[in-house]
């Protein structure tokens, strides 16, 4: 079956080269783990990263021949959720990783390896799911609102991915879907970070090593 | 899981007492009774004026005899009356018509409408069931509906979200709903259910998904499931049994659907079911194809990946295979083998053969013989250069391996596109000019892979494909095509956009289709020369049909409303917007 958003995909490829294969039921562990580790590496060192091992984390490295499996399933918010679900560990709602170029960078890579760019497309003009460069934005658009649509999914099948990624990551997607331009605000357009291009080409350049 | 190959109701003794319990049954509790009565499924000439099935019969021909409109009177063609769905998502479906009495299904949330005829336009009955939204965000193609069955004073059809539902044609009310998979781990239903001697024949959706394919049989009268069949994994699973014959050598083996894959990947391995389903009363065996494999990037599942991107014929009652065969092994191209399968006879050096037609996603026209599963022709019919022609001996295509799609690179210029030189929407066959009116897309790609990892519900693809234009100039075409001699006889080329309507043909030499800007057309079924055409509200991607309405006068009917995978072809600043409505023409 042919997904619809063939023709608003870009020729430009982002092979995921340097991404480790995760095979083992701990995977959801492991992912925090690799993520977590990443972060840590990003933040110290002030650049993007590629996952790496953390010592002692139960990650499978297999052959690329095998199918990745991934023991959890992703589901669709179900009862009352938290009318603010940030985390523990942000004490602001406003996005703590705002217009930086290594977190657009590290939002990027998340939004093509957690397959984010399948449903919104590679160049976030959407196809399954909505489109990520428009202004009209049902769940609303502030910093917040785009976590809580990660966290916790929205109703029309965004999974929630609260209990996947940690925080920091939803973050760092969080300030990669804003360098998109979508929804807002001239005000985060070229701040700080020179023009919407160079951020998207920075951005796809970060998946490319 | 299949807990029972029971073929409760099938013993013809048996059957009547059924019946006649029912019968009494019903007399007794009128209230629960269907006052729309039943229909002759098998024998599609005993009324003609009605439109019982989506594919007008079980062959799939799309073919009506009626005759009152033809090439001379067509011209005069002019809507009768409309109405709206009121929904904005893709009208895929048919209408159907039975007892004077028309039904239509929308795209989700998958509303169900009995619009009386005897007052054209007026609503009978409607039914609104509360399905998931959750199913909107893991559809592939648009929030589709592919089609809606009728038999026995009921209307079954699948909801998005993985619920088979049977209404009481007569006032709407639900009789029973079988859930059939779980729409969190990305599964959906779009398909055209088929009722075949009491069994509702249905199959998922989500082959974008990690999805793995089954084909199930439902049982009318309660919705009980009665077997499942995977189309992945061990000869158990698959339901290939010693009465399986597979006619070609690429496709006989033991376990084939698992071991023609990577260690377990044949589990999230696609093969979905949701296309058309044939049946063929005489050798009690009906006919369906299955979609691409998963994930698209091909390095992860080295080998055939069976039995994706193939057509299986099964016993209805069981399910067991009696003969499979894989158009596309170890498909890189997303070229399903879900379309159609149009059951025709063909004459061949003065005998007749049960055969059947089948326009592939992978670019060929291929006729086979239904029996056994041999090939008698297989031609390309749009431009195609993944292969260069299919080997007798082994049944398999001979691929052109600059034009496989790999990891870590992009393959420019592969003919046909993700979109296939045809998708799902339906052919049609007339009897009497023996040709097969063909819905055909003539689009290229270049296609990069890249490493994906299974995440249960998120797509399962690791492809990247934007489309290019492809050899001639044109984009789109309805080509008339001679099973017989395998080659195109005319075509009403569409420069702008690919081909997604339905087709119908008449006893009147009339093919009815629509284009994605919204132009619905009658051509003359031998020439081509287009006879009328008219502009409709919304680009046309359902199926057309026709009918005598309570007045003796013979109608067309189709569902305007873009969107699937079409509405992105028709995302151009002159092409009508989204939008469902009904037109229905008369003289």
């Amino acid at each position: 079956m042919t997904a619809p958003f063939s023709e608003s995909f870009k020729s430009s490829e982002f092979p995921l080269s340097g991404a480790t294969e995760m095979a083992t039921p701990s995977v959801r562990m492991s992912v925090r783990m690799l993520m977590t580790s990443c972060v840590a590496i990003f933040v110290a060192a002030g650049a993007g990263c590629k996952p790496q091992q953390p010592a002692g984390a139960s990650v499978s490295q297999v052959p690329t021949t095998r199918t990745p499996q991934v023991s959890y399933v992703l589901r669709a918010p179900e009862g009352p959720v938290p009318t603010l679900a940030v985390s523990q560990v942000q004490t602001s709602v406003f996005d703590p990783y705002a217009r930086n170029q290594g977190a657009i960078e590290e939002g990027r890579f998340l939004y093509v390896r957690m397959n984010c760019a399948y449903c919104h497309g590679f160049d976030g003009t959407g196809g399954m799911g909505p489109d990520l460069t428009d202004n009209q934005w049902r769940y609303g658009a502030s910093d917040v609102d785009i976590f809580n649509s990660i966290y916790r999914g929205r109703a029309q099948g965004m999974p929630a991915w609260g209990t996947i990624l940690p925080d920091n990551e939803i973050w760092q997607l969080v300030t990669y879907v804003r360098s998109l331009g979508g929804a807002n605000p001239h005000r985060y357009r070229g701040v700080g970070h020179g023009s919407e291009d160079v951020t998207r080409k920075s951005a796809v350049n970060s998946t490319l090593h | 899981m299949t807990p029972t190959m029971s073929i409760r109701g099938f013993d013809p003794v048996r059957t009547t007492l059924v019946a006649s319990l029912a019968i009494i049954c019903c007399a007794a509790c009128s209230a629960s009774r269907s006052e729309a009565g039943d229909v002759d499924l098998v024998h599609r000439d005993k009324d003609p004026g009605q439109w019982a099935q989506q594919g007008s019969d079980y062959a799939l021909t799309r073919y009506s005899p009626l005759s009152k409109l033809d090439t001379s009177n067509v011209a005069g063609l002019h809507v009768s009356w409309t109405f709206s769905t009121g929904q904005i998502h893709g009208h895929e479906g048919t209408p159907l018509v039975v007892n004077d009495v028309m039904y239509i299904v929308t795209p989700f949330p998958d509303q169900a409408y009995a619009l009386d005829l005897k007052k054209p336009g007026t609503v009978k009955w409607s039914h609104t069931p509360a399905t998931n939204p959750w199913a909107e965000g893991v559809a592939c193609c648009d929030v589709v509906n592919r089609g809606w069955a009728y038999a026995n004073g009921k209307l079954v059809y699948n909801l998005l979200d993985d619920r088979t539902i049977a209404l009481d044609a007569g006032d709407g009310h639900e009789i029973w709903e079988t859930k059939l998979a779980d729409v969190n781990r990305g599964i959906t239903m779009t398909m055209s259910p088929l009722i075949v001697k009491g069994l509702v024949i249905v199959g998922n959706s989500g082959g974008e998904m990690g999805a793995r394919g089954w084909i199930a049989a439902l049982d009318l009268s309660d919705g009980k499931e009665l077997w499942r069949a995977y189309t992945t994994g061990p000869d158990s699973d698959v339901k290939i049994t010693s009465k399986t014959h597979n006619f070609y050598r690429n496709d006989q083996g033991k376990d084939l659907g698992a071991t023609s894959w990577p260690n377990d990947a044949w589990k999230h391995g696609g093969a979905t079911v949701w296309g058309w389903i044939s049946y063929d009363p005489e050798l009690d065996l009906i006919y369906h194809g299955t979609s691409n494999p998963g994930p698209w990037n091909g390095d992860q599942r080295p080998g055939d990946n069976k039995w994706s991107s193939s057509v299986f014929a099964r016993d209805p009652r069981t399910g067991e295979v009696r003969w499979a065969y894989q158009f596309t092994p170890h498909d890189t191209w997303d070229y399903d083998g879900v379309n159609e399968n149009i059951l025709i006879p063909l004459t061949d050096g003065g005998r007749t053969r049960k055969a059947l037609v089948h326009f592939d996603r992978n670019g060929y026209a291929y006729t086979m013989d239904r029996t056994t599963g041999e090939i008698i022709t297989a031609a390309p019919f749009v431009a195609q250069n993944w292969s260069t022609g299919i080997d007798r001996t082994t049944g398999a295509p001979i691929v052109v391996k600059e034009k496989e799609a790999h990891q870590g690179t992009v393959t420019n210029d592969i003919c046909p596109s993700t979109s296939g030189g045809k998708d799902e929407e339906p052919s049609a066959y007339s009897p009497k000019t023996g040709l097969v009116y063909v819905p055909a897309i003539n689009v290229c790609m270049n296609k990069g892979e890249h490493q994906v990892q299974y995440i249960a519900g998120t797509p399962y693809m690791g492809s990247n494909f934007p489309a290019v234009p492809a050899p001639g100039g044109f984009k789109g075409a309805l080509i008339a095509w001679d099973p017989k001699t395998a080659k195109e006889v005319w075509s009403v080329k569409d420069t702008n956009y690919p081909v997604y309507s339905g087709v119908l043909t008449t006893g009147g030499d009339l093919v009815f289709y629509g284009t994605l800007d919204g132009w619905f057309r009658a051509l003359d079924a031998r020439t081509g020369r287009v006879l009328w055409q008219q502009q409709l509200g919304s680009g046309i991607i359902g199926g057309p049909m026709t009918y005598i309405g309570p007045d003796g006068k013979q109608y067309i009917a189709v569902l305007s409303g873009v969107g699937g995978v079409g509405g992105v072809y028709a995302k151009t600043p002159t092409a009508p917007p989204t939008g469902g409505m009904l037109y229905v023409f008369s003289l």
